[in-house]
């Protein structure tokens, strides 16, 4: 077994507040067959649906089919790619560009397309039949911080009329100065006025401002750009980018506790709730949340962070939760139903030691409560055994979404590959 | 079941702690421990840096160019947008100015000297001299 997937388990046996095993499927479950690159389990096969759309984020399936997907980099001048499979043979035949900055954020809420730039988010009308918005595009919130890291304005919506968008904090850490050896934080961190949470808007309202319009809905998240509203129990869930760099303070941490200690956690949201950042990071292992050393930690300190709301679930460190669904089709099997996938960009605050993620986990839910064992889903992306650093993975899981029919739509980040996972086994 | 399950894993997290290894696990010395310690945990091992978040240091003019400004970087940081490799990053890069001139000197001779970058070594009296001017 590769270490990769040991340390899955490791960490998932540590942290789960449920008993179960966190088996991964071992490599003679998976289809033999090419799916574009990527390992399945048994009964699920993979087209790509398109490819070498550039540097892709988030993407949307319209209840056509037509996909949408985000890039990071303009390609062609535009923003956003949109793609049509005409002969409905699993792949695109007709490819558009529009818009004219890059995003990230992107979602079907009804007849528009919601998408974001790094500080406003807007919407278009989307036609009976154009692949393309005919439409100017309405800005509906805007005002939020530009910002050099975390930048996303990554949104989810509850389909009852509310936006949830996300805006992640402008440091590591909240210390001045940022990401230096042993810098005290800021207390109490000002970062947390306008970043580091969730604002809530109205979804159809023109012209909001995050500040005069925006309900800070949570706060204490330092950065969740896998961000869902789940129907089923009607209520949001995020999974945050954990703190980096716990070695800048060497007398407390090893190298190796900093490669593996601050997790990514997943939270269940209600309104009002502090999640910890940057007084607090969460420790997989012991399964508590410890005070950070920028606020005097020291590996065992509790303090102020016996305050802040605990995950439902923690994920090894450094992952990069990039998108997070929960599967409402009927094409899976029955255990998918009202689960949770979530894409791991994909670490490279491992360094020296081997990075981690590069797939895509599946998690059981049952009543909106993690109810399994987690699954390496997709997987094979980074096309390599051993990951060192970032630029050797050949692709990185980004995207998310679920196409009309049922299946699973996965955008990749570094060459905008688009695969259709659907599942073609019995039932 | 479960019992025997976790402790099977349990055995496998034991395994895996003392399988686990460090890329480098030879000796460092000089410019590459110090590379390693500072600026290796952006910037990678092979100095690929992160795509879309810390900019590579191989075969670009700001490495292997004139190496004043490379310099200042180090020991001032680096704020706003900057493009390298047709890329645009924007993250700012903290000052390193706690680093010894001759502890800067090492690691830019051997950035500018590794990984296929073949550019001229640097001189601790170069980065006293640009420390004393100021940013």
């Amino acid at each position: 077994m590769k270490p990769l997937k040991q340390l899955f388990l490791a960490v998932c046996l540590g942290a789960s507040v449920i008993p179960f095993s966190c088996r991964g499927n071992a490599p003679s479950d998976k289809n033999p067959g090419d799916n574009g690159g990527l390992t399945l389990p048994t009964g699920f096969s993979a087209v790509i649906f398109a490819d070498k759309l550039g540097q892709g984020r988030h993407l949307a399936v319209r209840n056509n089919g037509d996909v949408f997907l985000a890039l990071s980099r303009l390609k062609n001048g535009k923003g956003i790619a949109a793609l049509r499979d005409k002969n409905n043979d699993g792949i695109a035949d007709s490819t558009l560009f529009f818009t004219d900055s890059p995003s990230t954020g992107l979602e079907i809420g009804g007849d528009f397309l919601y998408f974001s730039n790094y500080k406003e988010v807007y919407r278009v009308h989307l036609s009976k039949n154009g692949l393309i918005p005919a439409e100017a595009a309405v800005l509906i919130a805007g005002g939020f911080p530009d910002q050099t890291q975390h930048r996303d304005k990554a949104f989810t919506l509850d389909g009852a009329g509310n936006l949830y968008v996300n805006v992640g904090a402008p440091s590591n850490s909240c210390s001045q100065p940022d990401r230096s050896p042993g810098a005290p934080g800021i207390d109490p961190c000002p970062q947390l006025e306008r970043h580091a949470g969730i604002w809530k808007f109205r979804d159809d309202k023109p012209g909001q401002d995050q500040v005069a319009d925006g309900h800070r809905y949570a706060s204490g998240i330092r950065n969740s750009i896998a961000l869902a509203w789940n129907q089923s129990v009607n209520k949001l869930f995020v999974v945050q980018h954990g703190r980096d760099q716990l070695s800048l303070y060497p007398e407390v941490f090893s190298e190796k506790e900093s490669a593996e200690l601050p997790a990514e956690e997943f939270f269940e949201i209600d309104d009002g709730d502090f999640f910890g950042w940057p007084y607090c990071y969460y420790d997989p292992v012991r399964k508590i949340k410890l005070l950070a050393p920028e606020y005097g930690g020291d590996k065992n300190a509790v303090g102020r962070c016996a305050d802040a709301e605990d995950p439902i679930m923690a994920f090894p460190a450094h992952m990069a939760p990039n998108d997070l669904l929960f599967y409402t089709g009927s094409m899976f099997p029955e255990k998918y139903r009202n689960g949770a996938f979530i894409a791991f960009h994909g670490s490279w605050n491992r360094a020296p030691f081997e990075q981690e993620g590069y797939y895509v986990v599946f998690i059981p839910f049952t009543g909106g409560k993690p109810s399994g064992e987690v699954e390496v889903f997709a997987d094979g992306f980074a096309g390599v055994d051993f990951v060192k650093s970032p630029d050797d993975a050949k692709y990185r899981p980004m995207g998310l979404a679920q196409g009309p029919d049922g299946s699973l739509f996965v955008s990749d980040s570094r060459e905008g590959r688009i695969w259709k996972i659907s599942y073609t086994g019995s039932k | 079941m479960i019992i025997l399950i976790r402790y099977f894993m349990l055995l496998m997290l034991s395994l895996q702690i003392s399988g686990n290894h460090s890329i480098y696990n030879d000796n460092l010395t000089g410019g590459k421990e110090l590379y390693a310690k500072h600026c290796l945990p952006c910037h990678q091992a092979e100095g690929s840096g992160v795509p879309g978040m810390f900019p590579p240091l191989v075969n670009t003019e700001k490495v292997i160019g004139q190496p004043d400004s490379l310099i200042r970087i180090v020991l001032f940081g680096l704020k706003g947008p900057t493009e390298v490799a047709g890329q645009i990053y924007t993250q700012e890069m903290p000052a390193a100015g706690h680093l010894t001139d001759p502890e800067v000197a090492e690691i830019l001779t051997w950035i500018r000297s590794s990984w296929g970058n073949k550019a001229t070594a640097v001189t601790s009296k170069r980065v006293a001299e640009i420390r004393l001017k100021g940013n």
